[in-house]
């Protein structure tokens, strides 16, 4: 009998936000990401107690997957970062700084919570439009015809995190290997409905980064295969390899019925049956001039003897990631039945070769139109090439976003400082009326004006490690960091020289001032400018839509939070 | 509604859409891509023939057999499938999972294939194009195949990370299919907003609901049940199509401009950057949302005043008993005629108004017992708003009822809050079922506590036919 427990009431929290517990988890929380942010951002060592593996690693999307976090309110704000990573993949930690520090900063205000929704709902869409207005002076647009900016975007992803554990040359190395990875996937032939192929990431563990390349076409490991061994594959008139895809098992056991039963005679063997059937398929796949058999599953050892001595080159276990590139590269149909074969089916390629890449050997299917390629990717240890997968993926990902959208934000803080210094004059030049409509006073306006401002400003200083200082210029509105160690100046001019993104230099006089956390900073007279001066190699860049997307829902989020007044937890 | 809206978690909730047709939450098994319209067909079952069913057995005598009954099925799916490409059709929209034979044959002959599709997804596709779905297996695999439905576009549709299949169907009923795709940073706030937008619909639907005028009194009890009995009458079949559209937000085919006010009112509430409409568009709707609840007010200020003298007829024949001539009350008042989509502005208008003419009917009735409830009832009314009020300043509340009391007084229309309008007929249904639920509870005078759950009815029934 099964014991009967009585059920718990439920746990019942009015106004979570001004509960210790619920402040110092958030606090906490707020410092993991602040301090694992940016390239100089500290790495976090995540393992269990009890064993297995450990992942060292600061990226947004890693630290989430494996933190558990047990507050019902700062599950709200993880589930929305983890939301925002699986969509955007860029800009987590951005969100997630942003997020903490605009609920630190509004909870610590003496002004209802609804009316600090209105605020910076009307803040966020100040932002949101300055960001998509020809006038602003924090983006850049994207040229594809040359590959510097789009360089610069993988390049700022791939130092974004240090855990990858590459050296400058490696960085340079990569960054090119992605782009270059990239354009294969892009098609040729310029058609309306025109969808972006698949680089797959074959992962080389143990052996220096630079040994990474990008070949194209697709690799299928084959332990058997002798290297020794010149390829003999058969050709089609027209010098193509005629190819057949399998799905359906070819090992011979392959029919199971779901339901009912089959009773045998004695003497009757179903498998000598479906031997013969696999035997058949093979002698029709070289009367009608196949060159290479690929099955996703196990081909029988007979078959692919048979195959062999008909020069038919048999490659098996594909598994079923590779089936869809594979059928979308070589044109192949699937065969999912060993019954019956029809020549529609079969797909072309333009070359078969074998490829040594560490210990392991590896088919190189090479196709005539590249839209798949393969990305090999070598790293030293299992902990940094597992980091520096997640950031290649990423960096495919912004370039794919910003192929739907050609722009990019300035990097290293320069975005933040910027957009706050426009959203401080710009809340400092509203007409009365707005307030009306907000239904606040101008003096609360201000109040959460600036409080948004000091968010985004955090988010830039946490860029900053070494614990030098940090200035933002007045003209400009860029993030500048000065070296530590250096003794108190009394010219700023003389000990910085590049800003944060690297789009302006130490040119002119910006009257720069310390970045602080907690001072109202003054007003700067008028917009902030864009540089006319423009460096456009080696510029810190991110992903426009994701910084975006990212803003909006790390303000969405803060709103939630800060709206709760009640959690109510089942406890049974 | 389930079916007509899809949540993607983790983008800004800016990026909320609608779209026109419907978006299955999955991917296609096979897609070949299709120009224009396409003809599709619905299947509830396995094309591809079993070998054994439960229950059967299936007896090999040779090898041979074995592997004709093998060919056999594949030619068999074969043939089914280029039966299905010889009547043009291009999609097939499956509720049970095919075997890859059946997909790999529908790759081939350019047949595109959706697989598990719910049952809900099912009904509502032979809903909008009123054909059910094809049994394969009939007499003649050959017959021509009827239930064809036409598609006008069938795609691949991304939603956040997630590949969805995006189909728009020609309709054969004024139901045109639109889908809302939902945006916000968590799951959760996405289940809210769609809640929230589905009440917003079912208050629209009630919206175009009549009171209507009552000939005579009746028992408490079976008044409510006739008047919304009467209600399902009077919504004529032209509302309830303009209601229709709105749940699939299509907002440029509803005429009445009253209505397009409303919805865009409603959504303005629940969910502010989640608008369809242009920006003019919304604009012009919200200027006349306001002209219309000026003259709402007007309107419904006289309809209650005729449902003040009816109810002096009544009263004579309001039972004795006290908590259930509360009820008699409210209905006497408020069911006396509510016109299809009367709309009251927001901020406890309806209260105050009900609370004065509920004094006013106490003041005139002779049964000092009737007037001491009805005054109970009046004041009860009036914790609405004095809830609302109570987070602006102390005295906002007295301020705002002196200020309503006296226009009505005055016969003046009340000063109209622009911020949103309510359905006076939702308001209705919500005090009715208000004074029943304190009717029951006043008649309670006992509460027994047991040990096993409460037998529903039925069960009790059944037991007794053994």
């Amino acid at each position: 009998m099964s014991r009967l427990e009585a059920k718990k009431p439920p746990l019942f929290i009015s106004e979570p936000l001004t509960k210790d517990t619920v402040c110092q988890s958030l606090l906490l929380l707020s410092r993991i990401f602040k301090s694992s942010y940016g390239p100089a951002g500290r790495l976090k060592q995540l393992h269990n107690g009890v064993g297995g593996c450990v992942c060292t690693t600061s990226q947004s999307s890693a630290l989430l997957r494996h933190l558990s976090v047990s507050n019902p309110v700062l599950r709200v704000l993880t589930a929305s970062v983890q939301n925002h990573v699986s969509r955007c993949s860029d800009c987590g930690l951005f969100t997630a700084i942003l997020c903490c520090s605009l609920i630190e900063n509004f909870r610590s205000l003496n002004v209802a919570p609804c009316t600090v929704i209105k605020i910076t709902k009307n803040l966020l869409s100040l932002c949101m439009d300055y960001l998509k207005s020809e006038a602003c002076g924090c983006r850049v647009s994207v040229d594809f015809s040359s590959v510097e900016t789009l360089v610069c975007l993988v390049r700022s992803v791939l130092t974004s995190k240090p855990a990858c554990m590459l050296n400058k040359t490696e960085v340079e190395h990569l960054a090119t290997l992605v782009l270059k990875a990239f354009l294969f996937t892009v098609p040729c032939h310029g058609e309306t409905n025109a969808v972006l192929g698949k680089c797959v990431i074959i992962p080389v563990k143990g052996r220096r980064v630079m040994d990474s390349t990008v070949l194209p076409g697709l690799l299928i490991e084959t332990p058997e295969i002798q290297l020794g061994k010149p390829l003999a594959v058969k050709r089609t008139g027209s010098n193509v390899i005629k190819i057949a895809l399998f799905c359906a098992s070819m090992s011979g056991d392959s029919f199971s019925p779901e339901e009912g039963t089959i009773a045998v005679r004695h003497g009757i063997s179903l498998e000598v049956s479906e031997l013969n059937q696999l035997l058949n398929v093979g002698k029709q796949l070289v009367n009608d001039g196949v060159g290479l058999v690929v099955c996703q599953k196990v081909i029988h050892p007979s078959l692919k003897q048979y195959l062999k001595e008909n020069h038919v080159m048999a490659v098996d276990r594909a598994g079923l990631s590779l089936m869809e590139p594979l059928s979308r590269m070589t044109g192949s149909k699937p065969i999912a039945s060993i019954h019956s074969l029809s020549p529609g089916c079969y797909g072309s390629l333009k070359d078969v070769s074998i490829e040594r890449v560490a210990s392991k050997h590896f088919v190189h299917l090479i196709p005539g139109d590249t839209v798949i390629c393969s990305l090999i990717l070598c790293n030293r240890s299992e902990t940094a090439w597992d980091e520096l997968k997640r950031v290649c993926e990423t960096a495919e990902h912004v370039l794919q976003l910003t192929m739907k959208e050609p722009l990019a934000l300035l990097g290293g803080g320069c975005t933040e400082t910027h957009l706050a210094s426009y959203i401080r004059y710009k809340s400092s030049s509203l007409s009365t009326s707005t307030f009306q409509d907000l239904g606040c006073s101008q003096a609360q306006y201000q109040l959460v004006a600036d409080g948004f401002c000091r968010s985004l400003e955090s988010v830039a200083r946490s860029l900053n490690r070494d614990g030098g200082e940090i200035l933002t210029d007045m003209v400009y509105g860029h993030c500048w960091f000065v070296p530590s160690g250096l003794p108190s100046v009394s010219n700023w001019s003389d000990v910085v020289s590049k800003c944060g993104c690297g789009i302006s230099g130490n040119t002119e006089d910006l009257s720069w001032r310390i970045l602080e956390g907690q001072s109202c900073s003054p007003v700067i007279r008028g917009c902030p400018k864009e540089p006319s001066v423009k460096v456009t190699d080696f510029l810190t860049l991110d992903c426009f839509a994701a910084k975006c997307s990212g803003l909006q829902v790390a303000l969405e989020t803060a709103n939630l939070v800060l709206d709760l007044s009640y959690v109510i937890e089942d406890q049974n | 509604f389930a079916a007509l809206h899809a949540a993607v978690p983790g983008l800004p909730l800016a990026s909320s859409t609608i779209l026109p047709g419907i978006v299955l939450r999955r991917d296609f098994a096979a897609y070949c891509p299709a120009e224009g319209e396409l003809r599709a067909l619905l299947v509830t079952e396995p094309l591809q023939p079993a070998l054994t069913a439960p229950g059967v057995e299936f007896v090999v005598d040779s090898e041979g057999q074995y592997e004709a009954s093998l060919r056999w099925i594949t030619r068999r799916t074969e043939a089914l499938v280029k039966h299905l490409q010889s009547n043009s059709v291009k999609l097939l929209l499956s509720s049970t999972k095919q075997d890859e034979v059946v997909i790999y044959y529908a790759q081939l002959y350019g047949v595109s294939v959706v697989e598990c599709l719910l049952s809900e997804e099912m009904a509502l596709i032979s809903e909008i194009t009123g054909v059910s779905p094809y049994a394969p297996f009939g007499d003649d695999m050959y017959r021509e195949i009827t239930e064809i439905a036409v598609a006008s576009f069938c795609q691949p549709l991304l939603l956040g990370s997630k590949r969805c299949v995006h189909i728009g169907f020609t309709s054969v009923c004024a139901f045109q299919p639109h889908c809302l795709i939902l945006c916000g940073p968590v799951d959760g706030v996405n289940e809210q907003h769609a809640a929230a937008l589905q009440e917003a619909f079912t208050m629209l639907q009630q919206l175009f609901k009549t009171v209507d005028q009552r000939g005579e009194c009746k028992a408490e009890g079976e008044s409510q049940n006739k008047a919304s009995d009467v209600c399902s009458w009077d919504s004529s079949p032209t509302q309830k199509q303009i209601i229709v559209e709105n749940i699939s937000c299509n907002s440029n085919q509803v005429s009445e401009c009253q209505l397009k006010a409303l919805s865009d009112e409603t959504e303005t509430k629940i969910l502010a950057p989640d608008e369809s409409g242009s920006l003019v568009d919304k604009q012009k709707s919200y200027s006349t949302a306001v002209l219309a609840c000026n003259a709402d007010t007007v309107t419904a200020c006289e309809l209650l005043d005729v449902g003040k003298g009816l109810e002096k007829t009544c009263c004579n024949i309001v039972p004795f008993k006290q908590e259930e001539s509360c009820v008699g009350i409210a209905q006497d008042h408020s069911s006396s005629l509510i016109e299809a989509g009367s709309v009251l502005p927001v901020g406890g208008y309806f209260e105050i108004l009900l609370h004065y003419y509920i004094q006013y009917y106490a003041k005139q009735c002779q049964q000092s017992e009737v007037a001491v409830v009805s005054n109970v009832v009046a004041d009860a009314l009036l914790s609405i708003p004095k809830a609302l009020y109570r987070t602006t300043e102390l005295d906002s509340f007295t301020k705002f009822y002196l200020k309503a009391v006296n226009s009505l007084r005055k016969n003046q229309p009340l000063p109209g809050n622009k911020e949103g309008l309510e359905s006076v007929y939702c308001k209705y249904q919500l005090v009715v079922s208000v004074l029943h639920c304190v009717t029951e509870l006043l008649s309670i005078d006992l509460i027994i506590g047991i040990k096993q759950p409460v037998q529903k009815i039925e069960d009790r029934d059944s037991e007794d036919d053994f």
